[in-house]
């Protein structure tokens, strides 16, 4: 099999058993990009959170846009894909304020608010997380290597972290 | 919910007509300000799924200098010029500053405060919508990361977005960049009644 670089944009996710695949999303301001892998298998799995919670009245909204939603969703494709639950853990970063200063405005506290609604959904859901890098102001990329369970994250002009 | 289409041709072109009468008004200001010549594109509407927003307005690891102003009033919304960091630099230097600097950086905001004030009065004038520009912020970071937040705004209940779009150029320097409206979700249809075609 060959691998692809499969590009995880807003509001998407995408759960992969190919052990040459690459999950990555690009540009995280505000987002959150949350991999669940579980390595003994080689299962991974990569979701674009835009927003904290889904709007009450069934939206019929992508389940992968909103953290509340997104959490349970990406858990259901990668167990449905062979990972064991038991076994997943958990990497996320994003969720950055990017125009310093911004006061109080709810509307510029996205990026806190969509990392608190994620871990809470997944410690709701009893994930252990292993590796996290949210808030500050400034953005970052996600790399989610599905062969290993290797997750690295970069920001302009650093070098690749892996958590 | 709503669901693309969201809108019809008529509204789409009336919206259009927004961002026509907005750019040429913001254009003017910018081009007394740097005593140049400013070409400014055909604005586009861009109606688009969520996931491919981003990516129509540039390659989203790009580092730019982005003026983010959020409106409030009657229809919120958020006006944003990108600027590729190379086009940041010759700006401030046809003004004098440089763009790594501090003083560039209070350069860049000024701009995005006059461009958007010229765009937003053209705005009301318009619709005679109540609309506050509040002052600029500015982030230098990954173009991905500074339009996720205001994107994500335009679609908090729908899964498409709506933006307006145009490129601005300064005439005999290597300077381009993206000038954006953004309106909130709900903003959308109370601009559209406004211009009497909702």
């Amino acid at each position: 099999m060959t691998g692809t670089r499969h590009m995880v944009r807003m509001a998407e996710q995408v759960v992969s058993a190919n052990c040459d695949d690459v999950l990555v999303s690009l540009g995280l301001g505000s987002c959150i990009g949350l991999a669940l892998v579980d390595d003994a298998v080689g299962v991974a799995g990569l979701v674009h959170i835009v927003l904290p919670q889904a709007p009450a009245a069934g939206a019929g909204a992508a389940s992968a846009k909103f953290a509340d939603t997104a959490v349970p969703s990406l858990i259901d494709a990668v167990t449905r894909a062979g990972a064991r639950a038991a076994r997943l853990r958990a990497v996320l970063c994003g969720g950055a304020h990017m125009f310093g200063n911004a006061g109080t405005s709810p509307v510029m506290q996205i990026g806190a608010r969509n990392a608190e609604a994620t871990m809470d959904a997944l410690n709701a859901a009893r994930i252990s997380v292993r590796g996290k890098d949210t808030g500050g102001s400034s953005g970052r990329s996600i790399e989610v290597h599905v062969a290993n369970g290797d997750v690295l994250v970069r920001g302009v002009g650093q070098q690749a972290r892996k958590l | 919910m709503a669901v693309d289409p969201r809108y019809t041709e008529l509204e789409l072109s009336a919206v259009q007509e927004i961002a026509n009468i907005g750019t040429g008004n913001a254009a003017t200001a910018l081009g007394m300000l740097v005593g140049r010549q400013i070409d400014i594109g055909v604005p586009s509407v861009e109606l688009v799924p969520l996931a491919e927003a981003a990516e129509r307005i540039g390659p989203l690891e790009a580092t730019v200098a982005a003026v983010l102003t959020p409106v409030r009033g009657d229809a919120p919304a958020s006006l944003l010029l990108a600027l590729p960091m190379p086009s940041a630099e010759v700006l401030c230097g046809l003004l004098g500053t440089d763009a790594n600097s501090e003083l560039g950086h209070s350069c860049l905001q000024e701009i995005g405060n006059i461009l958007t004030g010229s765009y937003t009065t053209a705005l009301v004038g318009m619709t005679g919508l109540a609309l506050e520009p509040e002052p600029p912020l500015l982030a230098i970071d990954m173009l991905g990361a500074v339009v996720d937040t205001v994107l994500a705004m335009s679609a908090a209940d729908a899964d498409t977005v709506l933006f307006l779009q145009t490129a601005i150029s300064i005439e005999g320097a290597e300077c381009s960049f993206g000038f954006l409206f953004v309106p909130q979700d709900a903003a959308v249809d109370t601009l559209l009644r406004a211009l009497g075609v909702a």
